[in-house]
């Protein structure tokens, strides 16, 4: 067992990455204090409800096959995954699986286990979950209460483990404990480095691994696996709507790539560290240049450059065509995105693809993942504003009235507020259409040319639409509320 | 000791507060807690009744401390005054509310103590509520909230002979809240009184100055009832929300009753202009052999209107009924008397929050139609079972106004029924 697998806990991102999720400007500066190595932890005096670690653990583990999910947390810390299973369900039915609502269990935290500790409701859930469900592998995820309790979960994991046949593996991701949600992310693969992954029986040298975040559809994954299977090689799809199996041979690869890297970052440093395995991690396959930069990425790694070089250029030019009708709609309309820090780098890159302005961007965070990336993107895209920020739609109204895009680009949640203040958004992610690789850049594009040809349910929403901000605020510095931090 | 519980159909009390404020005028939370309890109860309550959206401060855009390891260790309290203080500033709201999560309950900030400090500076309305959600359900949530407007907001006011509260209906938790309070709402209009349903855009304050509280359930809402009787004098009914005509008759006579109103040509006009509609479905029902043997997997609230109206008036087979809110034991009498229909086939009642427990109960007596949620849509589809979904959580339709209380909802109800035995025509 490597010096590793010994450690329980994954080490956050805010102290092993240095990410920041403060940050107000321009793209140019925040390249220029990146270079200099002057970022600062800032914060803010007046924040919005946000994603806990927690949340993004739970979307990271909650559709693998013969899993069950238990929450060692008061009843409302879980409730999520009633939303995160339309997900799985959409998923499913897309990548032809029989569609299942996933089985969780809350331990349902009360006042009296707050005194007294929940360990045995939690050995209680454990055993329900083998005996129900016979599961492969049962995930316990820790909460704020538990963290603050000092509930002992791995006491509890050694305790049964042998009289269950279910792998039972913790996730720590209690939401207090790290500012940058990503670190759930970590939290999730580090339960699954520890438990799930096999020892490899052999190496297979056309396996890539390619982790799957659950808010790609299963359209991106066919054209990944398209691409891939026109370089000679095998995608491994994990841990979304894989079997436990795909998943313990991720040790056989040759290679990981991911979708996302800030979401793949920790799983595949160590799936390297522990077996050898080299990682992809420059960008995530969205925009045209972006997706020749991942195949060449991959090709380097595996000795296939001239393939590479082959496949880019015939993909190229089949789409081209496509690709010029929806420029010539789209050339010089301005667009601001809102996205996590990996995606915020490749749905811009994509607009510009299509000759689209990129009037400002916000990262849901900021760190070494993406340092190269933004600045390639900055160097693309001119300057723009720029707002690091963990949603904070509040911020986001105040530069939306003064940047004025044509159009917005977000996640679930937020993109709603863009739309009542009557900018016409399009989800930087889709449950059914593809937005990765070539094919995806053009589905993408045509998404939009909807946008451009009816924008009335923006237009007519936003003026019904009262905001909950006072109207000095618009007059304001959209970044006021930030205050200084130390420097990272 | 509480037990664990396999897919809930609930939130935690923070939950219930939230989505309950977000759905009053004017009315601006402030989370003091982790960064993610808004999200989680937003996504996991909210959003998942039918895709409630954000409204005017909801989803992501609630006000809250965020709170991070600095404050779990050294206390939330400055953190909490810089937050309320900010927020006046920026969000325009009538009311505020501080509404606390579990981190700053157990690490025992004092927010009393912030409020006054907060207070002696700023003339803005602002209350708070001690909704950890280790306290409990979502109905606990509301329990607390309910409370909290009576001792901080409340005041002695001239009373509104006309005017009646409804309250026991939860946002959200009742995933057709809105549809339900309008149409019991237009129900008392028509016979002549005025209603704030906390949800109307009536005024919080004018609580205090009506003459009647309605429980529109069969427990939730009691305590909060019984307080405002103590400290301003209104009386009040429980009256669990009625669904069909004879439900809808025997509420509506006992408000005339209360309020000296002769109800019987308003009863006697619905009551026809509801039969002409169910006159109309008949030959489908009777062509269709539709009498069903059914189950119910809803809260108490649901589990009595249903089946109360499939059996008394529809002559349905009532097979098991279970009851997943956290009724407290002394209501439970109530709600199997009610459930208890004498003469007609009465179900077998069942109080169980467990969803796998919930499945293994009703597999015991297999219903030949059931009305549950989402959740139970893979055991119905499983079994070939007809599933209507009216209880938390929703992900399977889109609801905005859509009821089935009163005389009117009725009729929805049984389109919406009759329509899932359609579904292979």
């Amino acid at each position: 067992m490597s010096l590793k697998k010994s450690i329980n806990v994954s080490p956050i991102r805010d102290t092993r990455l240095n990410t920041i999720i403060t940050f107000g400007g321009n793209a140019s500066e925040l390249v220029d204090l990146t270079s200099k190595k002057c970022l600062k932890d800032n914060s803010r005096s007046f924040t919005q409800t946000t994603f806990c670690q927690e949340w993004l653990a739970l979307l990271t583990l909650s559709s693998i096959e013969d899993t069950v999910i238990i929450s060692h947390a008061p009843v409302g810390c879980a409730g999520s995954l009633s939303c995160i299973t339309i997900f799985r369900r959409y998923g499913q039915i897309n990548r032809g699986i029989q569609p299942s609502t996933g089985t969780w269990i809350s331990t349902n935290l009360s006042g009296e286990e707050v005194i007294h500790g929940g360990s045995s409701k939690l050995k209680d859930a454990i055993f329900k979950a083998e005996k129900r469900h016979s599961p492969k592998a049962i995930f316990v995820y820790t909460s704020c209460v538990s963290g603050i309790v000092g509930e002992d979960i791995e006491g509890v994991i050694n305790e049964v483990q042998d009289k269950v046949s279910a792998k039972v593996l913790p996730v720590y991701c209690e939401g207090f404990k790290s500012k940058i949600w990503a670190s759930g992310y970590d939290g999730a693969f580090h339960g699954v480095l520890n438990h799930l992954i096999e020892e490899p029986k052999e190496k297979q040298d056309n396996l890539v691994n390619v982790i799957n975040p659950i808010s790609f559809s299963s359209a991106d994954e066919v054209e990944l696996r398209r691409i891939l299977s026109n370089l000679s090689l095998e995608a491994n799809f994990i841990p979304n709507f894989a079997k436990i199996e795909d998943i313990a041979k991720a040790s056989e690869a040759a290679l990981t790539s991911s979708i996302c890297t800030t979401f793949s970052e920790y799983f595949a440093k160590r799936l390297d560290e522990n077996y050898g395995i080299p990682y992809t991690e420059r960008v995530m396959p969205v925009g045209l240049d972006n997706t020749d930069a991942w195949v060449r990425e991959i090709a380097s790694y595996l000795g296939k450059e001239k393939e590479a070089e082959e496949l880019i250029k015939s993909e190229r030019d089949k789409i081209q065509p496509q690709i010029n009708i929806i420029k010539e709609k789209l050339e010089g309309k301005t667009a601001f995105i809102s996205a996590g820090q990996s995606r915020a780098i490749g749905v811009p890159s994509l607009l510009a693809d299509f000759g689209m302005k990129i009037l400002g961007v916000t990262a849901y965070h900021y760190d070494e993942v993406v340092f190269e990336g933004f600045k390639e993107l900055e160097k693309k895209c001119g300057n723009f504003c720029i707002n690091i920020a963990n949603v904070q739609p509040y911020e986001q109204a105040n530069i939306l009235e003064k940047e004025k895009p044509d159009f917005y680009f977000g996640h679930m949640g937020e993109s709603v507020w863009a739309v009542k203040e009557g900018f016409p958004a399009a989800m930087v992610f889709s449950l059914i259409n593809s937005i990765v690789g070539y094919n995806g850049a053009v589905a993408f594009g045509n998404r939009i040319l909807n946008l451009i040809n009816n924008p009335s349910f923006s237009k007519t929403l936003s003026k019904h639409s009262k905001s909950p901000y006072s109207k000095k605020w618009f007059d304001e510095n959209p970044f006021k509320y930030h205050k200084e931090g130390e420097k990272i | 000791m509480s037990h664990i519980i396999e897919n809930p159909r609930f939130s935690c009390a923070l939950g219930g507060a939230l989505n309950t404020i977000t759905a009053i005028d004017g009315f601006v939370p402030i989370i003091h807690g982790g960064p993610g309890c808004g999200v989680q109860v937003f996504y996991g309550q909210n959003f998942t009744s039918g895709f409630r959206g954000s409204g005017w401060i909801g989803g992501v855009a609630v006000p809250s401390s965020n709170t991070y390891e600095e404050e779990i260790v050294f206390g939330g309290e400055s953190r909490l005054k810089e937050q309320i203080e900010k927020t006046f500033e920026i969000i325009d709201g009538d009311r505020y509310i501080v509404i606390t999560a579990c981190t700053s309950e157990l690490i025992g900030d004092d927010i009393k103590g912030v409020l006054r400090e907060v207070q002696q500076n700023n003339k803005n309305s602002i209350i708070y509520a001690e909704t950890a959600g280790f306290k409990g359900s979502s109905y606990k949530g509301y329990e607390i909230l309910l409370d909290a407007i009576i001792e901080q907001v409340l005041e002695v006011k001239e009373k509104n002979p006309k005017l009646v509260n409804l309250i026991g209906i939860i946002p959200s938790q009742d995933v057709f809240w809105k549809g339900n309070l309008d149409e019991i709402e237009k129900i008392l209009n028509d016979i002549g009184l005025e209603v704030n349903t906390l949800v109307n855009g009536k005024n919080l304050e004018d609580l205090s100055s009506a003459s009647l509280n309605i429980v529109l359930s069969p427990w939730l809402g009691i305590e909060a009832a019984k307080k405002l009787e103590d400290k301003y004098d209104i009386p009040y009914i429980v009256n669990p929300l009625p669904i069909g005509t004879q439900q809808s008759n025997e509420f509506i006579k006992r408000i005339g009753e209360f309020f000296k109103i002769d109800v019987n040509e308003y009863i006697a006009k619905k009551e026809v202009k509801t039969y002409k509609s169910i006159e109309s479905v008949a030959d489908f029902i009777v062509d269709m052999d539709v009498q069903p043997k059914f189950a119910t997997i809803t809260d108490s609230n649901y589990a009595i209107a249903i089946n109360k109206f499939l059996v008394k008036e529809l002559g349905w087979i009532p097979s098991t009924v279970l009851i997943i809110d956290d009724v407290p034991e002394d209501r439970k009498d109530f709600i199997k008397n009610e459930l208890n229909f004498k003469d007609l086939p009465s179900p077998e009642v069942v109080f169980e929050s467990d969803s796998y427990e919930i499945w293994e109960t009703i597999e015991k007596n297999p219903p030949e139609f059931i009305f549950g949620s989402s959740l139970d849509k893979d055991f119905a589809n499983k079994r070939n079972i007809p599933i209507l979904t009216v209880s938390f959580p929703i992900t399977s339709k889109v609801i905005i106004e859509k009821s089935y209380a009163g005389y009117n909802g009725s009729i929805r109800l049984i389109e919406d029924t009759l329509s899932e035995t359609t579904v292979f025509f």
